[in-house]
């Protein structure tokens, strides 16, 4: 047990953390753009596709769980590692900065150097992409959610179904989440079009005449996942893709559809009157 | 590689700010000297002592800078000029910089190596200890390898020969940490540990050098490496990062089980 915490507590060794919860998370990432992209098939594609994950059930709240701990271990490493890192200049810095000597930074715009605040920018935005759509906090988009589970929309063991194409669509339509969306997005490609080559070495992997072609592919990856997501909200704005003001009925047989389909499970058939509590605000069902 | 500015053979009048300090304990400024008549093919170092003759003469303190050998074998120069580590040239120590590399007029500034790992001894001097103690955590072959064995007895491939020696061209002047932003020594490190580990008398010893001089260098509050390659763009003996990769594998496998 020495040995590990000797390990882990070592310069290097904090880079094996680094660099192996990084790619873990470019793994999780590569795939949740995959299941995104679906968004451009449309509506049963997506929720059929959104229906099928939700239906793991425990499975995928245990993926949940680990992908709030690599995270947590990827952002506390890389804090302790910038605040370690600073330190070690020594109280008395460079008077004028230090100039780099390769050509590509000569304006120090290289990803590389900005790690720390690239990442906090994806931080804060994934903090909000949870907020909106894991959490559904935010009650300006939320018409496909609790106002229909009110009306029965819910399968046989009661759990709620939600039509996750539309409320997606419906929040990358609001302006904060459209701005947020892509500008994380690309700060995202920023932060891999370093770190999907740089924990190759970090983990010792790397050997002469690999390190070039690793970059260009780190770059391409980067690129590719960056703008992947970007061009979601963007597609949703310059398309004007529109899911319009479903009626809790055509919303309930939009669910119902995809459930069946894609997990064969019957909805129950209940009516928005059985369901909807006294008083309540969303006598819309049957428009 | 960065534009380089290039004296058209005229002599040189230079503004030139340095870092003045008298010990470790007193605080630091900047002086700013101006001077004439800088031949462009003095060693930056003879310039240094144009100067030093100046301030003399003024009846000033001259600047305390490192130097030796003044061929670039022996890596006790080492200055930080306009924010480079041994200025503007690739694969250059200081002393080895020439002042046509500059322009009449130009202002210098110039700094000691500052590193947690490097305190300052006096003005450009600093302390760089730190590296004999990395070097004497693990930097060695302490088997008994016998008396110098019959030429070609042990057989190294030339690829590996040629990678160790590569690695062995280190002076151990401290640039890899004067420009990394982290202050990192893990260049440094890397060459020392690739040199000894790649030949067969030195990989007997391979887990605990590699463990106990990363330790070493940690103790001595030396920065992680954040691979951003400026170490290798600023050492004047050619070491690539590629030794980076190879100490961090180096002390992966030192980490797994038990020492040697
Ligand atoms: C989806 C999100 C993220 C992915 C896929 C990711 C991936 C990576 C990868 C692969 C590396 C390279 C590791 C290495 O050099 O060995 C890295 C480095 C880094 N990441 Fe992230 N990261 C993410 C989010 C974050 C966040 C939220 C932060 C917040 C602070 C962050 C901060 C850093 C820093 C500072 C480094 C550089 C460490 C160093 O070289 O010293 N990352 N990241
Ligand atoms: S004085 Fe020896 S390397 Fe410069």
């Amino acid at each position: 047990m020495g040995a590990l915490r000797r390990l882990l507590m070592s310069s290097i060794g904090k880079k094996y953390v680094m660099g192996l919860s990084g790619l873990l998370l470019i793994g999780f990432v590569a795939t949740h753009l995959a299941g995104n992209l679906l968004i451009f098939s449309g509506s049963e594609a997506y929720n059929t596709y959104a229906a099928k994950l939700h239906d793991l059930g425990a499975l995928l709240y245990l993926a949940e769980a680990g992908l709030l701990a690599l995270f947590v271990v990827h952002v506390l490493y890389a804090y302790w590692l910038v605040a370690e890192n600073r330190a070690s200049r020594g109280d008395e810095g460079y008077e004028i900065g230090y100039r780099s000597k390769q050509r590509t930074t000569y304006l120090n715009l290289a990803p590389r150097s900005w790690m720390a605040i690239s990442g906090t920018i994806v931080l804060g935005f994934l903090i909000w992409h949870l907020i909106d759509m894991r959490f559904g906090l935010r009650d300006n988009v939320d018409p496909t959610f609790e106002r229909y589970v009110d009306e029965g929309l819910q399968s046989e063991d009661g759990r709620p179904l939600f039509l996750r194409y539309e409320r997606a669509i419906q929040i990358l339509q609001t302006p904060v989440s459209f701005v947020l969306y892509a500008v994380g997005s690309i700060l995202l490609g920023f932060h891999l079009s370093h770190g999907a080559s740089s924990w190759f070495r970090s983990v010792g992997l790397e050997t002469h005449g690999l390190g070039g072609p690793l970059k260009k592919l780190g770059v391409i990856l980067a690129v590719v996942i960056g703008l992947g997501f970007a061009s979601i909200p963007i597609y949703v704005w310059v398309a004007g893709v529109e899911v319009g003001d479903l009626s809790a009925a055509e919303a309930r047989e939009r669910a119902r559809h995809v459930s069946e389909q894609a997990l064969n499970q019957p909805v129950e058939a209940m009516t928005a009157e059985d369901v909807a509590p006294a008083g309540s605000p969303d006598s819309d069902a049957g428009d | 590689m960065i534009d380089l500015p290039h004296s058209d053979g005229g002599h040189l009048s230079l503004t030139v700010k340095v870092w003045r300090q008298d010990d470790a304990d007193s605080p630091g400024a900047f002086q700013t000297y101006k001077i004439d008549d800088i031949n462009p093919e003095m060693s930056f170092l003879e310039m240094l002592d144009c100067l030093n003759e100046q301030l003399i003469q003024e009846d000033k303190e001259p600047i305390a800078f490192d130097h030796d050998c003044r061929e670039g074998i022996c890596g006790t120069c080492g200055v930080m000029i306009n924010g480079m580590a041994h200025g503007p040239l690739p694969n250059t120590t200081t002393c080895q910089l020439r002042m046509r590399q500059f322009k009449n007029g130009d202002t210098l500034v110039l700094e000691p190596w500052r590193a947690k790992g490097f305190p300052i001894v006096r003005d450009l001097v600093c302390d760089r200890s730190a590296f004999d103690r990395i070097q004497q955590a693990g930097g060695y072959i302490s088997v008994g390898v016998g008396s110098a064995p019959d030429a070609n007895s042990v057989a190294v491939p030339k690829k590996i020969a040629d990678a160790a020696m590569n690695s062995a061209a280190c002076i151990g002047c401290g640039a890899c940490v004067a420009s990394c932003k982290n202050a990192a020594a893990h260049l440094f490190t890397a060459a020392k540990v690739s040199h000894l580990s790649l030949l067969p008398q030195g990989s007997a010893e391979r887990k605990d050098r590699a463990r106990k001089m990363v330790a070493q260098m940690d103790e001595e509050g030396f920065g992680a490496c954040s691979n951003t390659n400026e170490c290798q763009a600023a050492c004047p003996a050619n070491i690539k990062v590629t030794d980076i990769a190879r100490l961090n594998r180096e002390y992966a496998y030192a980490s797994l089980g038990t020492s040697d």
